[in-house]
Parts: C-alpha cells; structure tokens; sequence
C-alpha cells in the first residue's frame, strides 16, 4: 500500500509540473508574438532610415563624422552581449556564453563586456572576462531602452575607450533555429561616395542632416538587435517548455501504468489471502 | 490633378501618420517650413514641436514629434523621429 500511495504522489507532482511548463510555453509564446511585430514596425523604419542616409552620402567624396572614423590603433575591443532575462530556454544562453568566450580567446586584443540580460552572473564572473557594466532590458524591449543603450555605447566609442563595439547575439533564424553571431556596431562603416550626387536640397546642411540620421541608424540598428535577440530567447524558451509538456505526458503514462500493476498485485494477494484462509478454515473442520 | 500628398510619420515602433495631405507644416531648427504637393526633393532636419498639417478634407491635424529627419521626394513626405504621437486637441 505504502508503494500505492508514492505513485500516487508522484503522478501528482509530475501534474503540477506539466501545467507549470505549459503555462510557461503559452507566456513565451505571447511574448514572441509581440516582440516579432516590433521587429516588423522597426523594419518598416530601419528600410526608410538607411534609404534616406544613401540619399545623403549619394555623391559625396568626403564624410566626416567621429561615428563613421575608425580609431588610428585597433587595441580595444568591446563586446555588448545580450543575453537572455532567464533560464530554461534550452542551450540558448549557454551556446552564446561559450561562443563570446572563444571569441574573446581568439581575437587576441584586450577585450570588456557590457552584458544586457539578467542571466547567468555568476556563470560570467567564472569566465574571467572583464564586465564593464550590465544594463537591464525587459522582455520585449522599446525603443527608449534602445536609445540609452546606444548613447552609453557611443560614449564608449567616442571617448576612446574602446576602438570598436561588436554586437554579441543569438541571430534569430527561425523558432527553432538560432545561430550565435557578432556584428560590429561602432565604428559605422557606410558605402560611400558612390552615386552621381543627389538632386536633394539639404536643410540645413549635409553635416547636421548625417549627424541626426547616424545617430537614429545607431539606436535602431541596437533596437533591432534587441529584438531579434529577445525573439530568439522566447521561442528556445518555447521550445524547451514545450518539450518538457511533451516529456510529462510521456511519465505520467509510465507512471500510471505502474500504478496499475501495483494496485494489480495488491489485488491478488488481498484474493490469496482470502483464498488460502478459507481453505484453511475448511481445512479445520 | 488634384494638389494632395502622402504624408507618413514613422517611429520606430510604429507609424503614427499616415495620410493623404494638401499642406504640411515641419518643425525645423531654423524655423517652421511648409510643404506643398510636388514640392523639389529635398531632406530637411526636424526639432522637437508640432507638425500641423490640412487632410483632404480641410480640417487640420496635429501631430507631436520628437527630433528627427524628413525627407521629400516623388509627392511622398515622410518623417522618421524618435518619438512622435497624435495631438487630440
């Protein structure tokens, strides 16, 4: 009976669990649901925002901005990685911790991190990889957390702390495909020169007009990233619940029939007994 | 042919505007500029205020807009800002 009474219990827990990862799933799911139509609206914007900056270096021998310049010496590199708010989405944060790792071995230069994400703290300072700072960004983030990310990066860049800005991320390829990749930020490198020369006026000039466009190619170019790296961590997180759904169902059965065979034997031995005592009561007589 | 344009207000989350317009009036650094149909293609830099501008219709719409740039070209105007929203008033 004591057997009984753990299956019992255990089925029960298993329960809870099954609910709890598909609840989980379900939360994922919206949220991937929104952060992929801001992906979209920020598409429509990015598309306008880079047709307009063509316009302007259309035709130009000689653009001169700080954001565009690369740095005389390349010994400083920083690496903003984005990583996920939180665990149980798969592989999804450690493939990228062990990815920013051997990028970092590789590239040979002195290197520090901005991190952006809750996870994994403890797991970073492991890595001996030096954190400059951490910026907190919601689940799906807006465009506001966007613009101070990238002011506090171009910060960095312009006074000389760092001689290039690389994007750390998980690229989103599908729901269940994400791929580890980097993408240099800062400096902006930008077609140039190319074109007869544009048959726009420019109000008021062509300095002030590529210093407002830069810097919105910047904050959405980071907003982007956001993004795309957020929608990649809900639908591993998606994933993996699901998964874990799939996995309760299949232990619930087992379990069950475990059950069953133990309330089966306790059955037959309850008989046995009656049976072997009735036959020693007609024994007796 | 009728004197109307496309007028679009984009931010990065979202199109705030998107109209049909006879008359468009920016915020600029060195002032308010306006804006007819078929007007010469031109990209001009935006400043934090209010666009107004006359719909179809007549009636006159406004709309907040942060610092950004607009650009005019082929009877379109659009305006890309880092924030932008519907005045109701």
């Amino acid at each position: 009976m004591a057997n009984l009474r753990k299956i019992h219990k255990r089925i029960k827990s298993v329960e809870n669990t099954r609910q709890i990862t598909k609840s989980m799933k379900m939360v994922a799911a919206s949220k991937l649901r929104r952060t992929q139509s801001a992906f979209g609206a920020q598409g429509e914007f990015a598309g306008r925002c880079e047709k307009m900056l063509a316009e302007v270096c259309s035709g130009a021998q000689e653009l001169e901005h700080p954001l565009l310049r690369p740095h005389k010496e390349k010994r400083t590199v920083c690496y903003v990685l984005i990583l996920g708010n939180r665990g149980l989405c798969g592989a999804y944060n450690h493939t990228l911790l062990r990815y920013q790792e051997e990028l970092a071995h590789s590239d040979g230069r002195d290197c520090f991190l901005v991190v952006c994400g809750r996870w994994g703290k403890d797991l970073l300072l492991g890595t001996g990889l030096s954190v400059e700072r951490t910026v907190e960004i919601s689940d799906t983030p807006t465009a506001a957390e966007a613009q101070q990310l990238a002011a506090g990066l171009r910060e960095i860049y312009l006074s000389g702390k760092a001689d290039e800005i690389r994007l750390v991320y998980q690229q989103y390829k599908s729901v269940l495909q994400q791929v580890p990749c980097s993408k240099q930020l800062l400096p902006i490198s930008l077609e140039k020169g190319r074109g007869e020369g544009s048959r726009y006026l420019f109000e008021p000039d062509r300095d002030s007009l590529l210093e407002k466009l830069l810097q919105m190619y910047l904050d959405n170019t980071v907003y982007s990233v956001l993004l795309e790296a957020r929608a990649g961590e809900h639908s591993a997180r998606m994933t993996a619940m699901s998964a874990a759904a799939d996995n309760t169902e299949e232990l619930i059965e087992e379990l069950t029939l475990e059950l069953n065979h133990a309330r089966q034997s306790a059955i037959t031995t309850e008989i046995s007994e009656i049976v072997g005592g009735a036959a020693a009561l007609n024994d007796a007589r | 042919m009728k004197s109307v344009f496309r007028l679009s207000v984009v931010t990065a989350e979202e199109t705030v505007f998107d109209e049909q317009v006879s008359y468009v009036n920016l915020p600029t650094p060195f002032g308010s500029v306006g804006i007819l149909a078929r007007h010469a293609p031109m990209l001009c830099a935006v400043e934090k205020g209010v666009l107004r501008c006359t719909l179809e219709n007549g009636e006159t719409a406004r709309v907040l807009v942060g610092g950004g740039v607009a650009s005019v070209a082929d009877n379109e105007c659009t305006v890309l800002v880092a924030n932008g929203k519907i005045s109701e008033e």
